[in-house]
């Protein structure tokens, strides 16, 4: 057994990794598509002020976090939905009150000590008890799940609120529900990576994914994957390399995050310079366009005076460039094509 | 639910039916009095100039704005109790969709089947032919598995209406659905709508101008500051110099005198009233 695996509490820090690069991701995407990249931390800084009051009447930090951040994600649909632009401000506000409050009640009180403080805003993952352990996977699988089962809707909302609304959906339902889902993956999330680096884990992965998936749905499936890698390799890092768990998860993020990018820009160049577009025409290649459509591998090419125009992106490729005799039928199995 | 989309029946109940409606935001009404019935089978124009109210009017059938009087009855169930809207196919006036993620068209026009899908409902066989046949239907059979923001307007507007149409509605009501496209994806725009109209697709346009959709309109509803002061059919609106523009060449309209779609629809007061 590899040394980590001998520790109890390194087995539970795994476990609590393990659901929160599950969960955050998930949630994440949704917060991303709605270009609210940023609601997470300012769940996280009211959360704080949950943390302090919970401390300072002893009563269940986590817990008290639960229900400051849940109404938090509440306050913020509903300023939201009113689209009122001073709406802005009055978010900005109830952040920022959440950490200054936050700080100053832990200050006062007897058992808030800076460490304590220091465990909740850059996380204390070594120190989860084993009842943590089991409260943090309950939210996290039912995070999971009911992401899961209102991803279609989510994505629905997401995507067009006009339409999704003109169709019966319950948008500001939907709505507040995902903002509820990010409360608690932003608590489930406090104890691993800290209230400042929770969104980190939210969008980052997702902002990865972003770069090397083809659709939705593979987008969520690769996020998830780099959330959980990062998380759980984040934890076995920092315990080997002796490092700060929350931020050497979120510095693991960002490396695959810059690798990507520098992988998507070669590949898009390279991608660029072997692919030749055809002379741009109004005409648009169609099943009733009247130019010959061609069966050529994963796609159709249109005849379009002896050239092979092949749909791509917003314009057409020139497929068989080299060849200005058009080859009909030789080519249909066997594609030399470089792009795709 | 079988093919797609509805081919209307009879055609004697309306679609639409408005008596004196007023639609509009907060207490301001940007349409009043208005009074008006869509059946089955009809491809009806709503024209007039900017601010004249003709989105206020459609989006008011949709419920995305506030119902401020009069009655509304869609399919003969009263506005406030009308809870299938899936019947009413809507193409958002989009010049672009939404890209903040990547998304394929087939993930984009799934969202059309969602109210026939149950909560952990996934696109089932049947749902994905009806998606494969929508797409089809706007010339989009060959992009299915692309990412939808590669795609150009013109083509993200067909996405849209083949989300609408994969809903299987009764009614399709589009929204501008050739403004701010270059010629060519109008021209493949209104090809789109000639195809649907064929089909007996009931519709709904909002346009600025009618001369890109003048053979598949059966009527033209004209607005002008929040009330209809024309309602008929194409050719006696073409005539009139209501824009300064006449339209002289005989344009080969889909028999909007003879077809069974032909109902008497009473004017709303005269061109100035």
């Amino acid at each position: 057994m590899p040394e980590i695996l001998t520790y109890d509490f390194m087995q539970r820090a795994l476990l609590a990794a393990f659901f929160v690069g599950l969960a955050a991701p998930m949630v994440g995407v949704f917060l991303v598509q709605r270009r609210l990249s940023l609601i997470g931390d300012g769940m996280g800084h009211v959360a704080l002020a949950g943390v302090a009051v919970g401390v300072v009447t002893n009563q269940a930090p986590v817990l008290a976090a639960l229900v400051f951040a849940v109404l938090a994600a509440v306050v913020i649909e509903l300023v939201r939905a009113r689209g009122r632009t001073s709406g802005d401000v009055a978010l900005a506000v109830m952040f920022y009150g959440g950490i200054a409050l936050g700080v100053v009640v832990l200050g006062t009180s007897e058992s808030g000590t800076p460490t304590n403080l220091d465990s909740y805003l850059f996380g204390a993952i070594s120190t989860t008890q084993p009842g943590d352990v089991v409260v943090f996977a309950g939210l996290a699988l039912v995070v999971v799940a009911v992401t899961w089962a209102l991803r279609p809707r989510l994505f629905a909302v997401a995507n067009d609120e006009e339409y999704a609304r003109a169709t019966g959906m319950r948008v500001t339902a939907l709505n507040i529900t995902l903002g509820v889902l990010t409360a608690v993956t932003v608590v489930v999330a406090m104890r691993v990576v800290g209230l400042l680096l929770i969104s980190a884990l939210m969008i980052v992965p997702n902002a990865t994914a972003q770069l090397v998936a083809r659709s939705f749905r593979s987008a969520i499936h690769t996020a998830v994957v780099i959330g959980v890698v990062c998380s759980v390799g984040g934890v076995t890092t920092s315990f080997y390399a002796n490092t700060p768990t929350g931020g050497t998860i979120v510095l693991l993020a960002i490396a695959l995050f810059l690798a990507a990018s520098s992988y998507s820009a070669v590949h898009g160049r390279i991608a660029g310079r072997r692919h030749l577009e055809a002379e741009r025409h109004e005409h648009e290649h169609g099943p009733d366009c009247g130019h010959p459509a061609i069966e050529h591998g994963s796609h159709v090419d249109y005849l379009h005076d002896g050239h092979r125009h092949a749909p791509h992106e917003g314009h057409y490729d020139e497929h068989h460039h080299s060849d200005d005799q058009p080859r009909q039928t030789s080519s249909a199995g066997k594609h030399d094509d470089p792009v795709r | 639910m079988t093919g797609s989309p509805h081919v209307p029946g009879d055609g004697s109940q309306a679609i639409v039916s408005l008596r004196s409606a007023s639609f509009g935001y907060a207490d301001r009404a940007v349409i009043s009095g208005v009074t008006l019935d869509i059946r089955a089978g009809e491809v009806v124009a709503i024209l007039g100039p900017n601010g004249s109210g003709k989105s206020t009017l459609v989006k008011g059938m949709l419920g995305l704005n506030d119902h401020l009087g009069g009655t509304v009855t869609l399919f003969g169930i009263p506005f406030e109790r009308f809870r299938d809207h899936g019947r009413l196919g809507y193409v958002p006036q989009r010049h672009t969709l939404s890209t903040s993620v990547r998304a394929t068209v087939t993930e984009i026009v799934a969202i059309g089947r969602l109210p026939h899908q149950r909560w952990l409902g996934r696109p089932n066989r049947e749902d994905r032919r009806i998606i494969a046949e929508s797409l089809a239907l706007v010339g989009l059979g060959d992009r299915a598995g692309v990412d939808v923001g590669t795609l150009s307007g013109g083509q993200q507007r067909r996405v849209l209406i083949a989300r609408a149409l994969a809903a299987q509605p009764d009614v399709l009501i589009l929204d501008e659905p050739t403004a701010g496209v270059d010629l060519a994806s109008q021209e493949v725009l209104s090809q789109v709508l000639a195809r649907l109209a064929d089909r007996g697709v009931t519709m709904l346009i909002v346009t600025h101008e009618i001369h890109a959709l003048q053979d598949v309109l059966t009527r033209v509803v004209q607005l002008d500051n929040g009330r209809v002061t024309y309602d008929g059919n194409p050719t006696d609106h073409d005539g009139r110099d209501h824009d300064g523009h006449h339209h002289e060449e005989g344009v080969a309209l889909r028999s909007p005198a003879a077809g069974p779609f032909d109902h008497a629809h009473p004017r709303q007061g005269g061109p100035h009233a």
